[in-house]
């Protein structure tokens, strides 16, 4: 289903994974959560791994772990708000660095962008 | 205190040493992944693990207790090759865990083999070999064990059976106890380890964390793999 | 152990139906061939009868040795949390039990076969048995079963882990020269502590009765066994079994 990068530490993309589908709004505030077992089965990985998912997910305020009963995602709009841009953020900074390495300056870059945007999808 | 603790381990056959100071612990709730090339001893330390073989010098304990007969009662064993006699039907290895070890799952078993296509009265000579892998890791993993080995589980099977295998496991994970996998199939099973172990000539390289490896190395355990060896 | 033995027979059924199968065969052979030919002789039914039965008790013998090496030193039986010398003596019972077997169907047989050539051979047979006879027949049984006992230890010797090639070559040569010398040892054991028993046990004198009449020879006197050698019999039969039991719980290997 899923085929993850094993080159980098496959809970990193699982909490991209979700963060994603809450912003695309598959998740909406207030939905539970898969179970570990069901959500490790699905995704083919290590049960340990998605626990540590829903760790960090809740460390960083995303998430809501209530015992016994499940994972929910936060009902906070403004929380997710800021997923969204933190998420768009990294992607972006990276964009801009890789961008820099081939001396693209930021004027051509904004035209290249006008010109492809429409182009994608 | 871990479920599995291995200090200073060595055996010999003969002059030939086919393990030298292996030292390892394993926690219950991990899966741990033993990679090697042929011949590394990953089969020999599964082996004396399960009290196949006995130790040249060294220990292994399980669950704190030195390893006699009665370990097998909560030591799961999956060879590479095949477990059961030719005469029996599926029903009858059935029986015969029923009758042998005491708390094995009847219906996770007969769960399993649905899962996997097969009937209960098939006979066990006209399996074909993954089919057979995959009734003898559904006896396997229906036993109520603190440790699980698996030798090879994905041997010579094709790619399909291979995914619906490692559902399987994954499936019928257990916080309570321990899963060594030992394979040199490592991009199947790297994602569903939670440690790796890679071990050549009988000696342990390497001792990690999946995601460990993942973060400090930036590179796949499959890939590092390779490089090692 | 009734688990154990329960599979041992199951896993045994083709082996058990076939030879069935072909002990009745013989002896419909037999019975054929004198309803059609008309010149057997009872000393030949006998013969025939008593060659097949050894025939088969040996090729059982074997069989049940064999196996030790090739079915209970295996990853199944070794994974099961019994004592693995519950899996030895499971062999070693099944041999027993299946040496009474083939004995007790051969002899059901032959009995039926010869009644019908020598009338009175039922009766004839009756009378040895009840004068002693019987006990020839078991220690004949014990005496195969022996058979698989020492014969196990070289089985045993040759499956122990590949440090303990001391022991290995220990047991060999001392089962060998056990084999080579023990009716040396005994006979010399009843010269030096002559003192016998008599008993009731005619001997089975198998030459005399295909050459001369099976009437005049299920009558043969009583015999008289000497203590010192029957109690080195009893006691190496004891020790093997002993020693094989603990060799195979404590050493054997599986690879």
């Amino acid at each position: 289903m899923v085929d993850f990068d094993e080159r980098i530490p496959i809970y990193l993309q699982i909490m991209d994974l979700i963060k994603k589908k809450i912003i695309k709004g598959d998740l909406k505030g207030g939905d539970k959560l898969s179970s570990v077992r069901e959500l490790a089965v699905e995704l083919k990985v290590n049960p340990n791994t998605v626990q540590r998912v829903y760790q960090e997910l809740e460390r960083e305020g995303i998430i809501v772990i209530v015992r016994g009963t499940g994972a929910f995602v936060v009902s906070d709009e403004k929380k997710l708000k800021e997923i969204k841009e933190s998420l768009a953020g990294e992607r972006i900074k990276n964009f801009i660095k890789e961008m820099k390495e081939i001396n693209l300056s930021k004027e051509d870059l904004d035209l290249l962008l006008s010109k492809y945007w429409e182009e994608v999808n | 205190m871990g479920v599995l603790e291995i200090k200073g381990l060595y055996k010999y056959y003969g002059k030939k040493c086919a393990l030298k100071n292996v030292n390892l612990t394993g926690d219950f709730g991990e899966i741990v992944g033993l990679f090697g090339p042929n011949g590394s001893g990953k089969t020999t330390l599964l082996k004396l693990i399960v009290g196949f073989l006995r130790p040249s010098s060294g220990s292994i304990r399980v669950d704190g207790k030195d390893i006699d007969h009665n370990t097998r009662a909560i030591v799961s064993f999956l060879p590479d090759n095949n477990l059961l006699p030719s005469w029996m039907t599926i029903k009858d290895a059935f029986n015969f865990y029923k009758d042998f070890f005491p708390g094995f799952e009847e219906k996770r078993f007969k769960d399993l083999i649905d899962y996997f296509n097969l009937s209960m009265n098939r006979k066990v000579k006209e399996l074909s070999k993954g089919e057979q892998e995959k009734v003898c890791l559904s006896l396997t993993i229906s036993r109520k064990a603190k440790i699980y080995l698996l030798d090879e589980p994905l041997g010579g099977i094709d790619p399909a059976s291979r995914e619906r295998i490692l559902t399987g496991i994954l499936k019928n994970y257990r916080e309570d106890s321990l899963m060594i996998i030992s394979t040199h199939l490592i991009s199947d099973v790297e994602s569903i380890a939670d440690r790796v172990i890679f071990i050549s000539q009988g000696e342990i390289l390497l001792n990690e964390k999946t995601e460990k490896i993942r973060e400090e190395k930036k590179m796949s355990v499959d890939e590092l793999f390779r490089k090692t060896f | 152990m009734i688990n154990l033995l329960k599979y041992g027979i199951l896993g045994k059924k083709k082996y058990y139906f076939t030879l069935f199968l072909s002990t009745i065969g013989v002896y419909i052979i037999l019975f054929m061939g004198q309803y059609y030919f008309k010149n057997i002789s009872p000393e030949f039914a006998f013969a025939i009868s008593f060659l097949f039965m050894l025939v088969s008790l040996i090729l059982n013998i074997i069989f049940n040795i064999m196996s030790l090496d090739t079915e209970d030193i295996r990853y199944l039986y070794y994974s099961v949390p019994i004592n693995p010398k519950c899996i030895y003596l499971r062999r070693m019972l099944m041999g027993l039990f299946e040496t009474f077997f083939i004995f007790l169907l051969n002899m059901l047989f032959m009995t039926m076969i010869i009644q019908f050539l020598n009338p009175i051979f039922k009766d004839q047979l009756i009378n040895y048995l009840q004068r002693g006879g019987i006990f020839t027949l078991l220690i004949f049984v014990l005496a195969m079963e022996w058979i698989i006992i020492i014969f196990s230890t070289f089985v045993i010797a040759s499956n122990l882990p590949s440090e303990k090639d001391i022991l290995r070559y220990l047991l060999n040569v001392m089962t060998i020269l056990y084999l080579l010398f023990n009716n040396a040892l005994r006979s010399m054991l009843s010269r030096i502590f002559p003192y016998n028993i008599s008993l009731h046990m005619p001997q089975f004198n198998y030459e005399n009765i295909v050459t001369s009449s099976l009437r005049y020879n299920i009558n043969l006197p009583k015999i008289n066994v000497n203590i010192a050698s029957t109690i080195f019999y009893i006691l190496t039969f004891i020790f093997f079994l002993v020693l094989n039991s603990y060799l195979f719980e404590k050493y054997i290997e599986i690879k």
